[in-house]
């Protein structure tokens, strides 16, 4: 028989952050036992621990035998809760505009596939989460990228939106705290990028997933507080904020008036319906995690707060390295100034060379002909993130011997 | 600003299933009792999870394993996967042949976004269950079914299959057991099957989530035992035999010449990185469930032999409906047999407002003729009695001669 070709849409699916991880488990598989691993967002993996009463949660609703099917849109109690919540934060959504999702990553799926027909465009930025890109290739739709600007803080550089928007242009994706670079938008950018939305009739996904893990005095708005009648999905999850990303718990929210959303939504709906539901039993930690103890997020942010004060004091010591402060999630971005052509042949050298595994800035959409720039992830213990910097200082002084 | 359209795709997807349940939670607000014959969910009914796959989940949460698993799922259970595969006949399966997925519904997905270019059609069997065309829909596809010969126990109509093969058939979808049916496909229809596959070059999905659920003493063929010069996917999960939906645990094993399918798995696989892993710790429930104790599945299969005996004897008793014998799964797909009711649909909705029974209609499940519907036959025994009785009732009392 005939090999069986793959989709044409397929050959520009990528993930940067997961396609390293084989070359480091082939690393690995040789004997070598001291990667240091800076490359994937997940605290746990480090020493953050999922807090016990949301395990309670889920163990208790196994044990009720709750291990059937559950409503498409998620269980009752998780929505109620998130009515709630978003109330509080000034976003009002009753649960009947609540989804529940397996992760933010089905979420916007589900999202972009009930938006954008081939032909049509959608805004991600640049640098970005690589899950956009992918997620619209995977429906056929080219993806346009919009700048953010590192002179700025890394705020979305609203001229060049401007620049990119055209008549078959959707939507706009935001990312607040943002993933790479650690940005949290102040108000003024998100009234900005709501004009913007308003005058181009452009529906805004705001991918709130890391709003709680603030430091640097960071202070996080829900985009979707600033304006009741600009239709807006805003997506957040359990996975960060609550230490379970390997769960998949995110949901969406929709807010605008109903004659503008409703329909969208029910399109939404019908997709969500056809794949069932999310996972049930996790749902059951939605309202304990929401409403239950929060010490373990002022934890967290004051051991992020000093791991990414020392990352960033030793990067912006090395020659040609610099590097913004984040104020939010927990990685940073710094950009190299060595005429490096190849960001991720540089990373797979680290990795060969000094056995520390980051990932290259054009895997997060950083355009090819911008200054190098990797991502770094600031969880590991301060001991790890010592002797990474170490290592990549050992690097930096190879690109600039003196 | 204007109103938000949705997208083309998101236009042509249904869900029948799930959208009759819209209109039965209307008459449960009113405090209706409805009789749910509708969705095929174990634990709905009298069927419990078996408590050492629960101990398994919980060690692992309280064991920290809450991060990201691998993409393609956590070793253990692809290794439990792989020699079940083995036990089943399934030759030259490794773990890396096999995919985790969030239930088989998102496996199929991936597996069909990985083959389907738009203007491209897979296979699928009607009636079928309705995920595999909406799928085919959500990507651009074009939809192409095959008729499954209900004189002949369901079984796939394989003139209709090689009548309908063109040249952008890229693949067929087989369910067996079959939802909505009942049947078990004879391995003389199987390797019938694998002969077009293989003079046509197709991809057969074998999607057999219900293989464990069997009635008297009948046994499973796995397509993929059949020919292993074929790429098969064969698609299972916990869900059913396992008794956990709601965990969204399913997994698919690729099989065949490595030649053939490395490209395309390969492809798989890079698109599930992309959407990061499914949940972790429901997978570390699968070696358990497939290597520990597995008499649930018996006391399971026992209950539902004594009720499907009853559904088939009382539909073919009553006037105005007939009924195959289920040989598999939970399911009956009843005719109807009353010359004026002509809209599945409508005699849906005219049960449930007249006496509160919830089933599904036949076109739900692409079914070419507006005269079956699905059962499901978990509930108990009084349930399916009164259930029956009140069809009987609702025949008589709307279509006396």
């Amino acid at each position: 028989m005939k090999p069986i070709v793959p989709a044409e849409r397929t050959k520009n699916v990528q993930y940067a952050i997961r396609d390293l991880a084989v070359a480091a488990g082939e690393l690995k598989s040789q004997g070598v036992s001291d990667i240091l691993y800076l490359n994937i967002g997940d605290p746990n993996v480090y020493d953050f621990v999922t807090p016990a009463h949301m395990i309670d949660a889920v163990d208790k609703a196994m044990r009720e035998n709750k291990n059937g099917y559950v409503d498409s849109l998620g269980i009752a109690e998780a929505r109620e809760a998130l009515e709630k919540e978003y109330r509080g934060r000034g976003v009002r959504a009753d649960m009947e505009r609540i989804l529940v999702t397996a992760g933010v990553s089905e979420g916007l799926e589900l999202a972009l596939a009930s938006l954008v027909n081939s032909g049509e465009n959608f805004l991600t930025p640049a640098p970005g989460y690589p899950l956009y890109t992918a997620v619209l290739n995977k429906l056929g739709v080219k993806p346009r990228l919009y700048m953010t600007s590192e002179e700025n803080g890394w705020q979305p550089d609203l001229q060049n939106i401007k620049t990119k928007i055209d008549k078959n242009t959707r939507g706009i994706l935001i990312n607040n705290p943002n993933n790479p670079t650690g940005a949290v938008y102040p108000d003024k950018t998100l009234l900005e990028i709501l004009d913007i939305a308003r005058e181009k009739n452009l529906l805004i996904f705001a991918d709130e997933i890391y709003n709680k893990i603030l430091f640097n005095g960071g202070k996080h708005t829900p985009i979707a507080s600033l304006a009741s009648e600009t239709p807006l999905l805003t997506f957040g999850g359990l996975s960060k904020n609550y230490l379970v990303p390997g769960w998949r718990i995110g949901w969406m929210a929709f807010t605008g008036p109903e004659k503008t959303i409703g329909d969208y939504r029910e399109a939404v709906y019908r997709l969500a319906r056809a794949r069932l539901c999310a996972p049930g039993p996790f749902q059951y930690a939605i309202k304990p995690a929401l409403e239950g103890p929060q010490d373990h997020i002022r934890e967290m942010n004051a051991k992020l707060q000093k791991r990414s004060d020392l990352v960033v004091e030793r990067l912006n010591a090395m020659k040609g390295v610099h590097v913004t402060k984040p104020m939010g999630a927990f990685y940073v971005f710094p950009g190299i100034d060595a005429p490096i052509s190849d960001d991720k042949g540089f990373v797979l050298d680290a990795l060969g060379k000094e056995h520390v595994l980051v990932v290259h800035g054009t895997g997060f959409d950083w355009p090819k002909d911008e200054k190098t720039h990797i991502r770094i992830v600031t969880l590991p213990k301060e001991e790890i993130l010592e002797g990474a910097m170490g290592r990549l200082e050992k690097r930096m002084q190879e690109l600039y011997p003196e | 600003m204007n109103k938000i359209i949705p997208a083309e795709r998101a236009n042509k997807v249904t869900y029948a299933i799930r959208d009759v349940v819209v209109e039965a939670k209307k008459l449960k607000d009113k405090g209706m009792k409805i009789l749910n014959l509708n969705i095929g969910d174990p634990n709905v009914y009298d069927f419990v999870t078996p408590p050492h796959l629960i101990e398994a989940v919980q060690k692992a949460m309280a064991k920290n394993l809450n991060g990201y698993a691998d993409s393609a799922g956590i070793e253990e259970a692809r290794e439990a996967v792989a020699k079940e595969a083995a036990r089943d006949g399934i030759k030259g399966v490794t773990k890396n042949d096999v995919l985790m997925s969030t239930g088989v519904s998102e496996g199929i997905e991936l597996a069909l976004n990985a083959l389907l270019n738009p203007g491209d059609n897979v296979l699928t069997p009607t009636p079928g269950y309705p995920v595999y065309t909406a799928v085919v829909n959500k990507l651009g596809a074009v939809l192409n079914q095959y008729k499954t010969d209900e004189a002949n126990g369901w079984q796939p109509d394989i003139e209709d299959i090689r009548k309908k093969i063109n040249n952008k058939t890229k693949g067929i979808i087989l369910i067996n057991p079959n939802n909505p049916t009942g049947a078990l496909y004879s391995k003389k229809t199987l390797d019938e099957i694998v002969s077009l596959a293989r003079e046509h070059n197709l991809v057969i999905f074998s999607d057999e989530i219900y293989n464990k659920i069997l009635f008297d003493g009948e046994k499973h063929h796995s397509t993929a035992t059949l020919a292993d010069d074929v790429p098969v996917l064969t698609f299972n999960g916990l869900s059913k035999n396992y008794i956990v939906p709601g965990w969204r645990v399913g997994w698919m094993i690729f099989s065949g010449p490595a030649e053939t399918i490395s490209d395309y798995k390969d492809t798989v696989f890079r698109l599930a990185r992309s959407r990061l892993c499914s949940p972790g710790p429901f997978q570390f429930a699968v070696k358990p469930a497939l290597e520990g104790p597995q008499h649930h599945i018996k006391e399971m299969n026992d209950k539902l032999q004594k009720r499907r005996d009853l559904i088939y004897k009382r539909f073919n008793e009553i006037d105005g409906f007939s009924c195959a014998k289920p040989k598999g799964a939970f399911y009956a797909f009843p005719k109807i047999e009353i010359p004026s009711v002509k809209d599945d649909r409508k005699f849906i909705m005219d049960i449930l407002y007249k006496k509160q029974i919830l089933a599904v209609f036949g076109t739900g499940f692409g079914y070419a003729h507006p005269d079956h519907f699905r059962i499901v036959f978990l509930p108990p025994m009084n349930v399916l009695e009164e259930s029956l009785n009140k069809l009987e009732e609702y025949v008589k009392e709307n279509y006396s001669k």
